[in-house]
């Protein structure tokens, strides 16, 4: 696989749990990648449109606070600037019952919680790279 | 009021207000005849007094920079992004504890030039806010904070917009370079201090009004840039005070510039004249300008009372800050070393060393008490330590009860259904009535008979109910009556044939009944000698009467139909547990997928915390650390395979287990999982994990990611029966299917072991004396999954030499039902 460089991508994360939080903003700098991080769901188109560049790729938690991430997906496909960028789930959720759910809302991916060091930097080279990427740890 | 404040505060604000009390008292002697004062002795008063006022503020400013030189050296040396340090920082109260700071922000670049990190983080109004990190590359690089990182210690800057809040009120930022291991400055961290809060400090220092008069102070940068103003009124005055406008600041200040600390101004504001005091701070540098009245100068009376309360203020402020400052040490230093022993304990940090416990007061009754209690919860973190360990194998113990349990009940519920296949015929819930009304209306036409009808008990045996007759009148449709009621009841109550030749006549006979039945004969449907039921016919006026012979006819298709009824009911009786059955299984599925949701998101935390810090990526870790942090993240890993595992089997046993097949290349697969299994093998073990993997594979009809697991589970036993040696990935592809092997060199099996494998909750015996993790489920599952693809999975093994786990997956998906079925009988681990 050809090597993608990572340093070039923007990344927005939605997340609200405060360890998962601390965990991939480690994971983001360990992998050297730009990211923004918004810990509520609330605002993130705004945050998106502020981000330059522009985010290439967005992780989405699904159980968050006030909305959820199929209700967030809705709003980034229904955003021309967005409608193209890669959406992520990521999840503690379990994978039987969401990865059906994830699919049918229009998820490019799927990666569970907990998300692995190891596993990560060729997990985002796929997405990266157009493949599909529906896994677990 | 005083509850809310520290200490230190409840000490100042009864030091300010001794001080008012005694200058009231003092003024009131000088009142009554004392002598004017040199205009040189007024002005020293004064300057003396704005110089205490400027070192009160100043003491203030201080304090916000001591939390700032804490912060930066938290910071310093830690090598790790500051959010996990802030974020635990700033729930511990202490660290604003007198109000000041309005947010503490980070500047961290990563690389010169590049990208740069500043975090925006609110402590006020709510510490609970969430704050944003932002990553990003747009900094300006002259902008001061840039510039800060090059200087030592603490510097101040200011008046600036805040720089998170760009659109906010001018603040004073205090910041600090924290450093790398390398003493290379890695970033700044900053508090910003608003001007507003910056006037609250001036007025709690000026404060009280000694002076009667109305006055202004102002507080500039060394440059004198205006930072905040402050005007004392007089009480019951009259005059409209306007605060001190742009160009009267400019006034003050282009005044005082270029001479020395004392002007006087000719008709300034609604003056005569006007003093102009300037004193610098001396840690901050900043100047406090005051702005008094002229007349201060020309009335002795008020000289006299200045004079005299300057004094006396300047020796009680100096008198209650050695006391403020005694009762700091003796009292708030202890306390607060209580206080971060307290946290310190609560955070699990049990060597932490309580400090003042040989004091005699108070406090070390205190400190003793908080020993107590570090003892106590040692003690108990143990206790919880031990149950914690037990708590696991319980686990597993009753899961296998569970299983022993519902497996009892499955072949109760497979008893019932040999007996019903051993009775005559199948008979569903549905078919009985149609099996009924055939035989009644057979009966009536073998006797022959102009009526003929079955009843049944019902389930409380007190009542019958008609479920099949030959009359057409639709009263009798569904009838229910008490068994004390009619010929149909008596036949059961008596459990004997019964014949009435004069049934027309008969006081019991059911009024709903043909009145053309002139004699009638009822016979009991016996089960195991007991009655279910009663056959009852009738024959009008000119009929001939029932014989002994009619009566054994209808006695023996009773006796036929009693097990079939019989029977029919049963089977709705054990349809109607199954389901139950099922129900119980899916409400155990859904609650453990929602469990695990729980226990995936702290395992998150943990699992990636170690190993980050097993990599050192928050600083350096020795061998015995990194020894350490591997044994914990197997058991972390363990942990969440158990949990993995036991949804797995759940689903399967509900029936729910949900395969995603569709044509997929293994080779990405096959690539991540041994990225994992690599990061797992022991580096103080001799071993190898090969691959033999042809370069291009056709696409498998598969569920990758369960095909995945397999593979990781196969790579992962492996890994740990083998303690030198090999590991070996294989694929071979064949006309019909793909075949993957995992070989190692590891211990082997007994033939023995071999017997139960692939069931449930087994573990073989050398896994436990080895003391090797495993949760006894993941070769069934493993197993499980491969069947359900249509493949097959078998095991080669030698003592002492390896074993090698092989499975196949065909290379066409044929959903056929032969091979589901199978796979049902193998997850079903009954033993028969």
């Amino acid at each position: 696989m050809e090597e993608i460089d990572l340093s070039r991508i923007s990344a927005l994360i939605v997340e609200d749990d405060a360890g998962g939080m601390a965990i991939i903003g480690v994971m983001m700098r360990y992998l050297n990648i730009k990211a923004y991080i918004n810990t509520t769901g609330e605002g993130v188109i705004e945050m998106a449109r502020a981000m330059k560049p522009a985010p290439n790729i967005i992780f989405l938690d699904i159980a968050l606070p006030k909305s959820n991430g199929y209700d967030i997906l809705k709003l980034i496909r229904a955003d021309a600037n967005f409608s193209k960028v890669l959406v992520i789930a990521v999840t503690a959720q379990d994978a039987d019952n969401e990865i059906p759910k994830c699919k049918e809302a229009g998820f490019d991916g799927f990666i569970g919680k907990p998300i692995s060091r190891v596993r990560f930097p060729r997990q985002l080279r796929r997405i990266l790279s157009g493949e599909a990427v529906w896994e677990t740890y | 009021m005083l509850r809310n404040l520290s200490i230190r505060r409840r000490l100042i604000v009864i030091v300010v207000g001794m001080t008012f009390i005694i200058v009231m008292a003092v003024a009131y002697i000088a009142l009554s005849g004392s002598r004017g004062l040199m205009r040189n002795q007024i002005i020293y008063a004064i300057l003396e007094h704005n110089q205490t006022l400027a070192n009160f503020i100043d003491g203030r400013m201080q304090t916000a920079a001591a939390t700032t030189r804490s912060l930066a050296s938290a910071l310093t040396r830690q090598n790790t992004l500051p959010i996990p340090i802030l974020w635990q920082m700033s729930s511990n109260s202490m660290l604003d504890s007198e109000g000041l700071i309005r947010r503490i922000n980070v500047y961290a670049p990563f690389r010169e030039g590049h990208q740069s990190l500043i975090f925006d983080y609110p402590l006020l109004p709510a510490r609970t806010a969430s704050f944003t990190q932002l990553i990003d590359n747009k900094i300006e690089p002259d902008i001061w904070f840039m510039q800060a990182m090059g200087q030592q210690g603490l510097t101040w800057h200011g008046p600036e917009r805040s720089f998170a809040a760009s659109f906010g009120p001018p603040v004073m930022s205090a910041a600090v370079p924290y450093y790398g291991h390398s003493d290379q400055a890695l970033g700044v961290v900053w508090i910003d201090l608003p001007a507003s809060m910056i006037e609250q400090e001036m007025q709690k220092a000026i404060g009280t009004n000694p002076l009667g008069r109305r006055s202004y102070s102002l507080l500039v940068t060394a440059d004198q840039l205006p930072i905040a103003t402050y005007r004392l009124e007089t009480e019951n005055t009259s005059e409209q005070a306007e605060p001190l406008n742009k160009s009267q600041i400019q006034v003050v200040l282009e005044s005082i510039a270029n001479s020395g600390d004392f002007r006087e101004l000719e008709g300034f504001l609604s003056w005569d004249s006007a003093l102009i005091v300037r004193s610098v701070l001396p840690n901050t540098g900043w100047q406090l300008v005051s702005i008094l009245p002229g007349e201060l100068l020309q009335n002795p009376i008020d000289s006299n009372i200045l004079q005299t309360a300057f004094v006396v203020i300047i020796g009680m402020l100096a008198v209650g800050i050695v006391v403020e400052r005694i009762a700091t040490q003796w009292l708030a230093v202890p306390l607060n070393d209580l206080t971060v022993a307290a946290q310190e304990i609560g955070f699990g940090e049990m060597r932490y060393q309580i400090n003042h416990q040989n004091r005699g007061d108070e406090i070390g009754m205190l400190a003793r008490a908080l020993e107590d209690m570090k003892i106590n919860l040692n003690y108990s973190y143990e206790e919880l330590d031990r149950w914690g360990r037990t708590l696991e194998a319980r686990v597993i113990e009753r899961t296998h009860e569970l299983e022993l349990a519902r497996q009892e009940a499955q072949d109760n519920a497979e008893e019932l259904q040999a007996v019903y296949d051993a009775s005559i015929s199948v008979v569903g819930d549905h078919q009985l009535p149609i099996i009924l009304q055939t035989l009644t209306e057979r009966i009536a036409s073998l006797l022959p008979a102009s009526y003929c009808a079955v009843w049944l008990l019902t389930s409380d045996k007190q009542h019958l109910q008609l479920v099949a007759s030959t009359s057409e009148d639709m009263r009798l449709k569904d009838l229910n009556i008490s068994i004390d009621e009619g010929l149909s009841g008596m036949t059961v109550r008596e459990a004997q044939p019964i014949i009435l030749e004069d049934y027309a006549r008969w006081p019991d006979r059911l009024n709903v009944e043909n009145p053309d039945m002139h004699q009638a004969m009822g016979v009991p449907l016996m089960f195991y000698n007991k009655p279910i039921g009663s056959v009852v016919a009738g024959r009008r006026q000119d009929d001939p009467v029932f014989t002994p012979d009619d009566q054994r006819l209808v006695t023996l298709v009773a006796n036929l139909l009693s097990p079939v009824v019989r029977n029919a009911q049963l089977y709705v009786r054990l349809g109607e547990a199954m389901k139950e059955a099922s129900q119980a299984n899916d409400v155990k599925t859904r609650f453990l997928a929602s469990v695990t949701h729980e226990l995936r998101t702290p395992l998150n935390l943990i699992i990636n915390n170690m190993d980050f810090m097993r990599i050192g990526v928050f600083g350096e870790v020795n061998d015995e650390q990194v020894m350490r942090l591997n044994q914990t993240t197997r058991s972390a890993e363990h942990l969440l395979y158990l949990i993995n595992d036991l949804l797995d089997v759940s689903k399967i046993e509900a029936g729910e287990m949900q395969l995603f097949i569709q044509p997929s290349d293994p080779l990405p697969m096959l690539e991540d999982a041994l990225d994992s299994a690599s990061a797992n093998i022991d580096k103080e073990r001799p071993i190898s994990l090969t691959t033999d993997i042809p370069p291009r594979l056709p696409s498998v009809p598969m569920d990758s990611r369960r095909i995945r697991q397999v593979i990781t589970n196969l790579l992962s036993n492996a890994i740990k029966f083998t303690f030198e040696g090999e590991i070996k990935l294989s694929v071979r592809l064949h006309t019909e299917h793909i075949e993957f092997s995992v070989k190692d060199t590891g211990i082997g099996m007994t033939a023995d072991e071999l017997g139960n494998l692939f069931k449930m909750f087994e573990r073989t015996d050398q896994a436990r004396q080895l003391g090797i993790e495993g949760t006894g489920l993941g070769l069934a599952i493993s197993k499980y999954l491969v069947e359900a693809h249509g493949g097959e999975m078998r095991v080669e093994t030698e003592v002492g030499k390896g074993s090698s786990f092989i499975f196949t997956l065909p290379l066409r998906h044929d959903p056929d039902e032969k091979s589901k079925k199978r796979v049902t009988a193998i997850m079903m681990p009954v033993e028969l």
